[in-house]
């Protein structure tokens, strides 16, 4: 789409001052915002309050799970644990107090016994000068601290086992004062795999619940967000003047229908104020316009009757103002009868020819204000249009360009296809422009920005400007024109639907 | 001039017809349609001046039953119905011109004069050259001469000039150039018909120096030699 639109843009920014014709500061802007959205939508929906309610929950059906599944862990793999520490100490106890009472030697004669008698313990014991007396041990396998009771853990090749399957063991390893060492352990490696299995049954229990509640906290405030996305679309484009938008009610009766039924009913009392306004302020136009008209004729006729200079001047300003308010009126009827859709008759236009013929007419008009005319017209451009509304509108954009740049600035008028398909007509100024809060309000009718007020006009241009872009089923759009801050500029543009769009909306 | 305004508004009539003879025409003033036709057809006009809402008879149908008599008198609607839609329906039903009804004295004056005008030409089969003074527009070659020296033109000034020259001598308004040069209907409020003339004006007075092409003030430009 940028190909063809090259060779003409070279030419014709040069002689404009208007950036938005060149094409190093279109390109700058538009790799900007291809990173950023994703990221702000993100952050938008982060800080969204259905997430933070759904976050919420997810937090406290967490702790709720993670309180479960340690219970679960202390009656189960803490249990046997307990019970294994327990049943090792009891023994040690035991033969501690074998120890005390007839020393090692004693001990020794004990642990004869009980290797003898199958004991489900393995037993360790070493003269002081270290050497292995009785027991299942040549060497010690874990070397006792000082003189407290240790308990260890370690691990073992049961006789006969290959190496590398070598068994996990636990067991209470003491160094009497005679320095002759004791060891009681048990085998723990069926105990050991059965809470490493639980362990890790209870990690990804804990894991699916956290990815399940995130989950459904995302769904469940995706689908809110989307009810108040829809609000807000709705509610712009009743600023934007469309006020027969209503919200959309899903019909399941909760908290978001309720309240899109309550602004339903608001939006329909906003629009039927304005329409009231808009009537009588119809109805005040065709009142007295007939009236209007015989003052303005007997104005005339006592001008040319009038017999002194002085008469005949005062009495042709009194014609004039007349004639203003006449003018007025026939506008206010006229853009009344474009917002509802009437008059106006869309055809297959030649939208090239009609943007040449405008720049054509009104090229001159710049030169005398001492301005910069560009006109960038793609060939070719066809759309469904009313000839006379549309060159109407566009000479409207193109009158406030020239009127609100001062001498030296520039005025450009383009016609392109977008990307979208759509057509774009756009007028730009080099001027003060409009602050982007006010862009809304100067499609109204009678609203003039300060500082135009003394311009002749009658504050209906912009909102017949975007009565007549409604009507093509296109629409209005304002951007600053790129300029400097203390002259921004502005950028008029009506985007039109592509030809093959038609019978999507012709009227409103 | 003879002009007859049929109009059912007497003050609406008064007024129009007060316009007229200021300007110097001869005018009679006809308040009820069906009357207005049988004067019409009767007397010998050279524009008529007719309202479109009229009880009895509407202005769109008492055209259609005179253009039924075959092409005669040049028709200018003045009616209260002034949008670009009810235009068309004016000149389709047989009608020269359309104004809005509280049109401007000087753009009905210059209307009428422009309809009364054109009743000659067209008997003498199409016209090729025009000429006001030394100054010559050929329509088939499309050169403009003054004085017998060339004169280059931009097509839109070309057909800026054509317009002129056919009303020499008569006041063209700003209106009427935006619709016979670039078919627009509507008001560009800049003064972008003045920049055009003032244009056109520097390249056919530029060597003759005599002027030819002249403002009259706050209304239009008449081209006379």
């Amino acid at each position: 789409m940028t190909a063809p639109a090259e060779p003409a843009s070279a030419q014709a920014g040069e002689g404009a001052t208007l950036s938005e014709v060149t094409p190093p500061d279109t390109a700058a802007p538009e790799a900007a915002p291809t990173a950023k959205p994703w990221v702000s939508n993100w952050f938008l929906f982060v800080r969204s309050t259905s997430f933070r309610l759904a976050g919420i929950q997810a937090l406290i059906l967490a702790g709720f799970a993670a309180a479960v599944l340690g219970y679960l862990y202390s009656v189960t793999a803490g249990d046997l644990t307990a019970k294994v520490r327990r049943d090792l100490s009891e023994e040690h106890r035991y033969l501690a107090s074998v120890h005390a009472a007839g020393g090692y030697e004693q001990l020794n004669i004990e642990l004869i016994h009980r290797t003898s008698a199958r004991s489900k313990f393995f037993y360790g014991l070493f003269d002081p000068q270290g050497r292995a007396l009785t027991g299942d041990f040549g060497v010690l396998p874990v070397e006792p601290v000082g003189t407290a009771i240790d308990y260890v853990r370690f691990r073992y090749l049961p006789p006969g086992a290959q190496s590398g399957e070598a068994r996990h063991a636990a067991g209470l390893v003491q160094r009497f004062e005679d320095a002759s060492v004791l060891l009681v352990a048990a085998d723990v490696d069926d105990l050991i795999r059965v809470v490493e299995r639980l362990t890790r049954s209870i990690w990804i229990l804990g894991l699916a619940a956290g990815l399940f509640t995130l989950g459904g906290a995302y769904l469940f405030s995706r689908q809110a967000s989307r009810r108040v996305e829809q609000f807000s679309s709705t509610a712009d484009a009743v600023i934007h003047g469309r006020l027969s938008e209503r919200l959309a009610v899903s019909g399941s009766g909760d908290e978001y229908d309720r309240l899109a039924v309550r602004m339903n009913r608001m939006l329909d009392r906003i629009q039927s104020l304005v329409m009231a306004q808009r009537y009588s302020g119809d109805a005040l136009a065709h009142d007295l316009r007939s009236p209007l008209s015989r003052l303005r004729n007997r104005l005339y006729e006592l001008e040319i009757e009038a017999a002194d200079e002085a008469a005949r001047e005062s009495l042709g300003l009194a014609r004039a103002d007349a004639e203003h308010v006449l003018d007025t009126f026939r506008a206010i009827l006229r853009l009344s009868k474009l917002e509802a859709g009437a008059g106006g008759t869309l055809e297959l236009a030649d939208l090239s020819a009609l943007a040449e013929d405008l720049a054509e007419l009104f090229e001159p008009a710049c030169e005398q204000a001492e301005q910069v005319f560009a006109a960038e017209v793609q060939p070719g451009l066809k759309g469904y249009a009313d000839r006379e509304l549309l060159a109407q509108a566009l000479s409207n954009l193109l009158d406030n360009a020239i009127k609100y740049t001062p001498a030296g600035g520039a005025v450009s008028l383009r016609a392109r296809r977008l990307k979208s398909g759509e057509i774009e007509l756009a007028v730009s100024d080099s001027g003060p422009g409009i602050p982007p809060e006010q862009r809304a309000r100067v499609r109204e009718r009678f609203v003039r920005l300060e500082g135009s007020r003394t311009r002749p006009g009658h504050g209906l241009g912009l909102a017949l400007v975007a009565a007549v872009g409604d009507l093509h089923g296109g629409r209005l759009e304002f951007d600053s024109a790129g300029g400097p801050p203390e002259a921004p500029g502005l950028r008029a543009a009506i985007i039109l639907p592509p030809a093959s769009d038609r019978g999507q909306k012709p009227a409103a | 001039m003879r002009v007859l305004v049929i109009e059912d508004d007497a003050a609406a009539a008064g007024h129009v017809r007060r316009i007229l003879a200021d300007a110097g025409h001869e005018v009679d003033a006809v308040l009820d349609a069906e009357r207005g036709l049988a004067v019409a057809r009767n007397g010998d006009f050279d524009v008529l001046v007719v309202d479109r809402m009229m009880p009895r008879l509407d202005g769109l149908e008492l055209v259609r039953q005179l253009r039924d008599d075959g092409p005669g008198t040049p028709v200018l609607f003045l009616s209260a119905l002034g949008e670009v839609e009810d235009r068309v329906e004016g000149l389709k039903a047989g009608g020269d011109d359309y104004l809005p009804k509280g049109a401007d004295p000087v753009e009905i004056v210059a209307r009428v004069e422009a309809l009364g005008r054109r009743k000659p030409t067209g008997v003498d089969g199409p016209v090729t050259h025009l000429a006001v003074g030394d100054l010559e527009l050929d329509l088939l070659s499309r050169k403009v001469t003054r004085g017998g020296k060339r004169i280059d033109l931009q097509p839109r000034e070309f057909k800026l000039l054509e317009v002129l020259m056919r009303h020499e001598g008569q006041v063209v308004t700003r209106m009427m150039l935006l619709e016979q040069v670039w078919n627009y209907h509507f008001d560009p409020m800049t003064n972008v018909v003045d920049v055009h003339i003032s244009r056109l004006r520097s390249k056919i007075e530029k060597e003759a120096g005599a002027p030819i092409l002249h403002t009259v003030r706050g209304h239009g430009y008449r081209l006379q030699a």
